[in-house]
């Protein structure tokens, strides 16, 4: 299906990006989102590591389906939707705890976290032959170093295929623990007046960081940091195929936002990344060290910046609104000051009460406000970049790779790849394995 | 624990055991139709008299029959703790109680059985409330789910013995709660017209309830047994 109206102006020759603002208020344009994108990609879920023990379990929201996140009685992780297969009303009423059975409280239907019923109060009443029907389940499961997915689609391609060279930077992000990294217990869940697609752009946003974020940089700068603009400079925008993109920061980024170290916190950290060289190579290690904002296609965000891993997840909820959840991912064997400093850091930026994240919120429900003016002023303009030899991070590179693959799903509209230079050596060394792989990741 | 309301109460068979550990004296509650399932509830010297008739009523109304011991007649060690649990499962075995159909609540003395018998066994849910000398278990990881229950005033278990408890409970592979309940003693469990008293108290018993109706497994009526089989038939197929 390809639609007439043209939400993308990809135009080379200018050259010149622009996005239609309609794309942001029109509920036509929600829905085939629903259908297009979210009824058939890949959807994050959640971490591994936030189901600890045998019968711990989660519910979420993927793509406005109620789903229960379990960890069978064997260990296996299950995902089941939240509605009991007799009459609908919802299994699981909790956000999360740890039950073996999971009972219907509107007529008792029993089922175990391996997705089975095991009673039916009164169920003589069915007779011999009734077929006792278990949870059901989305088409497809699979997770990648810990992180979880689902899909609606039947017909989907394997997760491996879909991530294509986004792997490579979850790596970057799963190899910065010797044991496993972890998702910490409780989450940031916020809600923003806005298109959810505006937070997507903002994730990968590196041009509004100075002058949107400058309230944050001054505390850091109070804190006694000598804040180098010129590492902002350091980073590259890399379409990863499937609508999937970063901003890979080098080395000299990883450093580039939070609070200092304290002595022995900066010690351990040092001699971590030291055991990660002798395991991994000076190459691919140069790389943890720098920042990097992931997007993965539609909706999931990892942000590995100021000391701190998040994950978010971005549900769209109406045109005009969306529901934010955000998790901070760690190596569980850190020491406890480097483990207090990274919380710091986080909690400095990240989140409703962080220094950052309301000024995002602030600057996308204004936008979205403004859309209320879409037929005057029809386009938003994201060509910043598209003559350079290799986008920066800065550029909006990484915004256009989203916005083609969208078109593409949404409007049935191909677009070419937008061409570059290769990037620099610094950001594409190779994990190598020179030790044993000692991680349960 | 008096009840509030007027409902019919069901009076404990008493009767006499003899376990390999020495004589032990019983309380049971059985249930017509298919009751929820099981529960072994562990007391101290004298609790079949006091606590136990009304935690085994209360059970009831939740569909669990009951068999409550009294474990002060018994010297048990370690070992012989678990040995004296076991033979008690065996009884309620002979009613067709499997072993995850089973939840073992212990209360004092028999807080601390029950912590060994979660350690030690594959049972459907273990509960300790006020537990007596749980400190000295060994090893505590549990290879079952166990809710703790504690009063911050006791004496015994000091906030950080509790905390401590909890990180070498958790070391086991299933799941475990530690609940300790501000401004109360070693018997919170008890009715009080105290009002935090009668809070834990209130709340100590939900949470009981709650821990064995979301663990022990439920007894298959016959016509899921049945079908059951014939899944089973079929997957082997």
């Amino acid at each position: 299906m390809t639609a007439s109206f043209k939400y993308v102006d990809d135009d080379r020759e200018a050259p010149r990006f622009r996005v239609n603002r309609a794309a942001m208020v029109d509920p036509d344009v929600f829905a085939r989102e629903r259908d297009n994108v979210f009824n058939k990609v890949w959807l994050y879920l959640g971490h591994e590591t936030e189901l600890k023990k045998p019968n711990d379990f989660k519910t979420r929201k993927v793509a406005g389906r109620p789903l229960i996140f379990a960890k069978d009685k064997k260990g296996d992780i299950r995902v089941w939707i939240n509605s009991c297969p007799h009459r609908g009303a919802m299994i699981c009423r909790e956000p999360s705890g740890n039950a073996r059975f999971m009972t219907c409280f509107y007529h008792g239907w029993s089922f175990n976290t391996s997705g089975e019923l095991v009673s039916i109060p009164g169920d003589q009443s069915y007779g011999e032959d009734f077929e006792r029907p278990g949870l059901a389940s989305p088409a497809h499961v699979d997770s990648y170093r810990g992180f979880v997915f689902v899909s609606f689609n039947p017909d989907v391609e394997p997760l491996v295929d879909y991530l294509a060279d986004a792997k490579e930077y979850i790596d970057l992000v799963a190899d910065q623990s010797e044991v496993g990294m972890e998702v910490l217990e409780g989450t940031h869940e916020y809600s923003v007046k806005a298109n959810w697609k505006l937070l997507v752009e903002n994730s990968y946003d590196g041009y509004h960081a100075v002058s949107t974020h400058q309230r944050y940089f001054e505390m850091v700068m109070a804190s006694g940091v000598e804040l180098d603009a010129s590492k902002l400079g350091d980073s590259i925008g890399v379409d990863l195929g499937n609508g999937h993109a970063v901003i890979a920061g080098g080395p000299s980024t990883g450093g580039l936002f939070g609070r200092p170290l304290s002595d022995e916190a900066k010690a351990e950290k040092e001699a971590r990344f030291d055991r990660f060289r002798q395991k991994y190579g000076d190459a691919w290690v140069n790389r943890m060290t720098g920042g990097r904002n992931l997007v993965i296609f539609p909706n999931l965000v990892i942000i590995d910046l100021v000391m701190g891993v998040v994950i978010r997840k971005i549900d769209p909820v109406s045109p005009d609104y969306m529901e934010v959840t955000g998790w901070e991912l760690v190596p569980p064997e850190e020491g406890d000051e480097l483990k207090k400093q990274r919380l710091d850091n986080f909690l400095t930026f990240w989140g409703p009460g962080g220094l950052a994240t309301p000024d995002d919120v602030e600057a996308l429900e204004t936008c979205q406000r403004s859309f209320a003016a879409h037929r005057e002023l029809e386009w938003s303009d994201i060509s910043r970049g598209m003559s350079s030899p290799v986008p920066l991070g800065s550029d909006e590179f990484q915004m256009r790779t989203w916005w083609r693959y969208w078109d593409k799903l949404v409007n049935g509209v191909e677009h070419e790849v937008e061409p570059h230079e290769e990037p620099a050596d610094r950001f594409k060394g190779d994990r190598l394995m020179l030790q044993e792989e000692t991680s349960n990741a | 624990m008096d009840l509030d309301v007027d409902v019919p109460r069901i009076e404990p068979v008493r009767s006499t055991l003899d376990l390999s550990g020495g004589t032990l004296e019983t309380a049971e509650i059985r249930l017509f139709g298919l009751p929820r399932g099981a529960a072994l509830l562990l007391m101290d010297e004298g609790g079949l008299d006091t606590l136990a008739p009304e935690l085994m009523n209360r059970l009831a109304e939740h569909g669990f029959e009951s068999l409550a011991a009294d474990l002060g007649s018994l010297a048990l060690e370690d070992a012989g703790s678990v040995t004296a649990v076991e033979e008690l499962l065996d009884v309620l075995a002979e009613r067709g109680w499997s072993r995850d159909q089973v939840g073992v609540v212990g209360y004092g003395g028999g807080g601390a059985v029950a912590l060994e018998a979660a350690r030690d066994l594959t049972l459907g849910a273990a509960v300790s409330v006020s537990p007596r000398g749980v400190l000295d278990v060994a090893e505590p990881a549990v290879r079952s789910p166990w809710l703790g229950m504690f009063g911050e005033l006791d004496e015994e278990m000091p906030l950080a013995a509790v905390l401590d408890l909890e990180s070498r409970v958790w070391r086991g592979t299933e799941f475990s709660r530690l609940v300790v309940y501000p401004g109360v003693g070693a018997g919170f469990y008890r009715a009080s017209a105290s009002s935090l008293d009668h809070a834990a108290s209130f709340d100590s018993w939900q949470r009981v309830v709650e821990w064995l109706n979301v663990r022990v497994a439920p007894r298959l009526s016959p016509i899921a047994e049945r079908w059951a089989e014939r899944q089973h038939i079929h997957q082997a197929r």
